[in-house]
């Protein structure tokens, strides 16, 4: 008898374990994976870079258990459109037809772009300057759709699914240039032995649709979700943690607020 | 989840220009795939070392899937300096170039073992008689063997080319814009999947069923002797 | 040279290549086996069925079909859902959406090759069966169904190849399989020939591994059997 009520109890007692567990709530948040120094997969196949320790550092304070998804960057947007995604950490420009679908966090950094060039080379970025050119550009990227309405066809784009594929295809010769944010490619190219001889033209631009900063993004649906991971990121910038963590990967200041964590 | 008819119609130019890129590599595949694959298939019949080098050249380029190979002769080659650094860089420097040898290669392997099999199925009586008639083995081989062993291979063949019009979609890993990257940039950029993903296996559709009805027509013709009741 | 642990990566991109294309043979297994079966007799609903669904599996690259699954497949299940009135998501993976498109393309091709299996089958083995009173059932799985299998392997062998490497292709889509990670890695390490060198040597081995095990499985399914061509032998047994 005593044996039975045991069995029993210790049987209820681990379902309500269970649902207490099932019942923590379960976040599903989208990185890129390949854009270093903000994601990127080390040897043993762990998502790290400042993104998702950030994501990382959010999800601990808002007491949420976080499954990061890597994808390839053109695939968050429409995961995040079919539910598969809650909410995507990869820093998103807020172009005009994005914010038709998606909502947009607070500034998460601000990264202006520039054309990265070869040292020797000189370009004028018109469309008679760069006729014929060769420049290499991430699938469904922010750039892309910038060199699509400032150049046209006048220009030959090459399209890539994440950075590293460019930075190859840049150093065997196979491209002439690219348009990209100036920290990852500061950081991942230029200041790295294969970067030598190549340098930034074209002066900083900012392809965000007329606004300057890239944020998170999650469904037009979850305003609710989007306003609690602000709260959280606020206050992760407000006591220094964003640039303790920003300091690992990085040395550039990325928002004007970090001024005080100096 | 719905089609978007006018979406299509606006993407249709780009879904075009993919289409023309898909036969640009198609062509040139099929034209040097068969003209490297003649002596391997030559080379397989007979005995000695040849035969098992070209033995293993088949096991290679059919072991191997043809995204591999593409992604070695992409990104691998240049790795190496006599490629990057030699006159060879001028042309695997183009995507096009990388494209039509890796998918040459992967061909070359499937069709050596296509034309071996039609030329052990041409009687060898026939052969025999040729030989004894005086015509020189280049003759035999060309006027007779070859002949002969199309009309064998003719369902091998076809089967060989609708996949090799399918596995043109695997290019899109190495930049070049076909019709499967063509109708994914336009998901990039309109969030829709599903208008130009069904647009283009619509026109893959279309593409497979006229070589189809082609080698229908090809059929009846070289095998009319074959008249079946 | 490799960093140890890319190739440790690779190795668990190879294991799920492996269970991609094992899952996927087994659906195409099944929907072919069906549709086989199916079509044995001429049936215009069938027919009409079978051919539609040929035409388009066999028609269209494997990998448009795997991106339409994986894009499109949550939304054109609710819209299939909808229209019976049942507000249903489904979050179709990368996974999930491979093994569909796979197992949809190749069971097609396997439709065709059991069915021509089972038409290859001497009649006369129906008939016995018929005539010594076995069941049906039995008749099928201990008569009809090792012949079939026999008839069938080279065939099926052949297809099992193609599904392992289409499964490379479907990479594309976003699995993480071994074609995903020597790509990751090669664009860290800047080393892309020896992770894709690693690479071939895998499906080499595959590819070496299934003809060693389909050469046994030839032979037992060969057990007992003697072609009547034979001169010296009038009856086959």
């Amino acid at each position: 008898m005593t044996n039975a009520i045991l069995k029993w109890s210790l049987a209820t007692a681990m379902l309500l374990g269970a649902t207490a567990m099932a019942t923590a709530e379960k976040l599903v948040l989208g990185n890129e994976g390949s854009y270093p120094p903000f994601s990127m997969v080390d040897a043993s196949g762990k998502l790290t870079g400042f993104e998702p320790e950030l994501a990382r550092e959010m999800c601990k304070r808002m007491n949420v258990e976080c499954d990061i998804v890597v994808m390839d960057f053109k695939g968050l947007i429409p995961a995040l459109l079919q539910n598969k995604l809650d909410a995507v950490a990869t820093q998103t420009k807020p172009l005009p037809e994005r914010k038709a679908k998606v909502l947009f966090g607070r500034p998460i950094l601000f990264n202006p772009d520039s054309y990265v060039v070869k040292a020797d080379k000189d370009y004028t970025f018109t469309r008679e300057g760069m006729k014929g050119v060769r420049i290499g550009l991430q699938r469904g990227s922010a750039q892309a759709k910038y060199i699509d309405e400032q150049f046209g066809d006048a220009v030959e784009v090459v399209f890539y699914d994440n950075p590293d594929q460019i930075r190859l295809d840049l150093t065997s010769g196979r491209l002439d240039m690219s348009l990209g944010p100036k920290i990852s490619w500061t950081n991942e190219f230029l200041t790295k032995p294969q970067g030598q001889g190549w340098k930034f033209a074209g002066g900083d631009l900012w392809t965000g649709g007329g606004e300057q900063g890239s944020s998170w993004i999650a469904r037009k649906n979850s305003q609710e979700l989007l306003d609690r991971m602000d709260k959280t990121i606020d206050t992760i910038i407000a006591d220094c943690t964003f640039t303790k963590l920003r300091k690992q990967f990085m040395e550039v200041e990325l928002l004007p607020e970090e001024a005080a964590c100096r | 989840m719905h089609y978007d008819p006018i979406l299509a119609w606006q993407s249709m130019p780009d879904l075009l220009a993919g289409t023309a890129t898909t036969f640009a590599v198609l062509l040139p595949v099929l034209v040097l795939g068969l003209m490297l694959a003649l002596p391997i298939a030559l080379a397989r019949l007979e005995t000695g070392p040849r035969a098992k080098a070209a033995a293993g050249y088949i096991a290679f380029f059919r072991g191997v899937p043809s995204l591999v190979l593409l992604y070695l002769v992409y990104s691998g080659l240049p790795q190496l300096s006599i490629v990057r650094d030699t006159f060879l860089w001028t042309f695997f420097s183009n995507a096009y170039f990388c494209a039509w040898v890796g998918l040459t290669l992967t061909h070359s392997g499937y069709m050596a073992e296509i034309i071996r099999g039609g030329l052990a199925a041409v009687p060898t009586g026939v052969i025999e008689a040729s030989t004894a008639l005086g015509l020189t083995p280049r003759q035999t081989l060309f006027r007779l063997r070859l002949p002969m062993a199309a009309r064998y291979v003719l369902k091998a063949y076809q089967n060989e080319l609708l996949i090799m019009v399918k596995s043109t979609s695997a290019v899109s890993a190495i930049t070049l814009v076909d019709l499967t990257a063509a109708a994914n940039t336009v998901f990039d950029y309109t969030y829709d999947p599903f208008t130009p993903l069904v647009t283009a296996a619509a026109i893959y559709w279309c593409i497979v069923n006229l070589m189809r009805t082609g080698f229908t027509l090809a059929d009846r013709k070289l095998n009319r002797h074959l008249a079946r009741t | 040279m490799p960093q140890m642990g890319f190739v440790e990566q690779l190795g668990i991109g190879a294991l799920m290549t492996i269970q991609v294309a094992v899952l996927s043979y087994l659906l195409a297994l099944a929907i072919g086996t069906v549709f086989a079966l199916a079509t044995l007799k001429r049936r215009l609903p069938v027919d009409i069925i079978w051919q539609t669904y040929a035409s388009i599996f066999t028609g269209v690259p494997s990998l448009l079909v795997a991106f339409l699954f994986y894009y499109a497949g949550s939304g054109m299940i609710a819209s299939l859902f909808s229209l019976v009135g049942l507000s249903v998501t489904v979050d179709v993976s990368p996974f999930a959406a491979a093994v569909a498109a796979l197992g949809m393309v190749y069971g097609a091709y396997l439709a065709d090759i059991i069915r021509s299996a089972i038409q290859n089958v001497p009649p006369g083995q129906f008939e016995a069966a018929r005539v010594l009173l076995v069941p049906r059932p039995t008749a099928w799985l201990f008569v009809i169904l090792p012949q079939v299998l026999r008839l069938a392997l080279p065939a099926m062998t052949n297809m099992w190849i193609v599904v392992l490497k289409d499964t490379a292709l479907i990479s594309l889509i976003g699995l993480k399989e071994i074609m995903a990670y020597a790509k990751l890695a090669s664009g860290v390490t800047k080393e892309p020939f020896i992770y894709y060198m690693l690479a071939s040597v895998f499906f080499l081995g595959m590819t070496a591994l299934t003809y060693v095990v389909s050469q046994r499985i030839e032979q037992w399914t060969q057990r007992g059997y003697r072609p009547v061509a034979a001169k010296e032998r009038a009856h086959a047994l």
